[in-house]
């Protein structure tokens, strides 16, 4: 399990205030080949990483399972966001701005130029820089900037290191989390982007089913959940 | 004669001649003397054979009870057993090495305190069970 890591726990407990929530039960499936040879598996991955300010607000979304080292690196990028939006709101008190406006602003920009990016394959990412010379409010301030590296974390090898998992079969879940990742890191990204661009303020809550039917095609308000045509359409005994 | 009176008495005069006939038939099935004498010597054997038939069971209740003493623990260890795979349908775990906060709004009550941005992680099923 991804909090089972040392590294991933650590980032999290250290920058985060970490919570989970279920948003329904998961669908098990189980496989009876008989003479006792019975598989048990759960419909995995479709899990959602929210990282929100203290008013609940939205600021990104990590949709599915992502390999250890990508996930740091997404979560340190979350980090400075959660910095950089509040850069935004710095201020508005004295000049008599709207925060939550401001705030909505920085968002917006944020994630088009994320969802360019995403779309022209230039990868920006931010970064903390020193601008003390220039400015006096804070001695290093988060700049989205271009990256410096691919933004191909996703591709890298994957470190999960457990005793108690066989080589091969260690290989076998990297793959799988390293083509997780890429997907994740792909388009499902440019959708998240492209949807936090648009709809301004929003709380986990308000983009929960759609994230999870548009992005994760997992769809919360069907029982079936949005499987239903792939498990009975061609089945011939269904009454 | 009256026919009213002529019947009964006809009745009366069959009965005194035709009874001592009849109690004198030889033809055990229909003697009730026969019969008395098979039930007194059928009796005691019914009795007999009532507390052997007592006996044994009383015997097999002794052996049950110590029976169950050595199969009730063995009994209780498989209900447990199947209690514990019926909770267990999905056995709990520990949700990582994260320290979670209870809810949404306590995360969030911690993140005015802290500065720090709240980690809200959505799933399907329960990060505390095994199969999620």
């Amino acid at each position: 399990m991804l909090f089972s890591n040392r590294s991933v726990a650590s980032v999290i407990n250290l920058n985060f205030e970490p919570v989970w929530v279920s948003v329904r039960p998961v669908p098990q499936v189980t496989i009876d080949f008989g003479s006792g040879n019975v598989i048990r598996r759960t419909l995995h991955g479709n899990v959602a990483t929210y990282v929100c300010d203290a008013e609940g607000h939205v600021l990104d979304v990590l949709s599915g399972i992502y390999e250890p080292e990508a996930y740091i690196d997404r979560l340190r990028q979350m980090v400075l966001l959660h910095r950089y939006a509040r850069q935004s709101v710095i201020g508005t008190e004295e000049t008599g701005d709207d925060e939550s406006e401001a705030l909505a602003m920085t968002l917006r920009d944020y994630h088009e130029q994320q969802q360019d990016s995403l779309t022209t394959g230039v990868p920006l990412e931010l970064m903390e820089r020193d601008m003390s010379i220039i400015r006096t409010e804070g001695p290093l301030h988060v700049m989205l900037v271009p990256a410096r590296r691919i933004a191909a974390r996703a591709a890298s090898v994957s470190t999960i290191k457990n005793g108690a998992i066989s080589p091969e079969k260690l290989k076998g879940v990297a793959k799988s989390l390293e083509e997780d990742t890429r997907i994740n890191e792909g388009a499902r990204r440019r959708a998240i982007h492209e949807y936090l661009a648009t709809a301004g303020l929003v709380h986990p809550d308000e983009m929960r089913n759609w994230l999870y039917r548009e992005v994760l095609h997992a769809d919360l308000d069907d029982p079936w959940l949005g499987l239903g045509r792939v498990l009975f359409d061609n089945y011939p005994f269904e009454e | 004669m009256n026919p009213k009176v002529c019947l009964p008495v006809t009745a009366i005069v069959w009965l005194a001649f035709a009874w001592p006939s009849a109690a004198q038939d030889p033809d055990p099935e229909h003697d009730p003397v026969a019969d008395l004498g098979k039930a007194m010597i059928e009796l005691p054997l019914k009795e007999q054979l009532a507390v052997e038939r007592v006996a044994p069971t009383q015997k097999i209740n002794s052996i049950d009870v110590s029976k169950m003493r050595i199969e009730a623990p063995v009994e209780n260890v498989v209900e447990r057993a199947a209690t514990a795979s019926e909770t267990g349908d999905n056995p709990r775990v520990e949700p990582g090495l994260v320290n979670w906060h209870a809810d949404f709004e306590v995360a969030r009550a911690a993140s005015r305190e802290s500065g720090k941005p709240v980690f809200l992680f959505h799933l399907l099923g329960r990060l505390d069970q095994e199969f999620t």
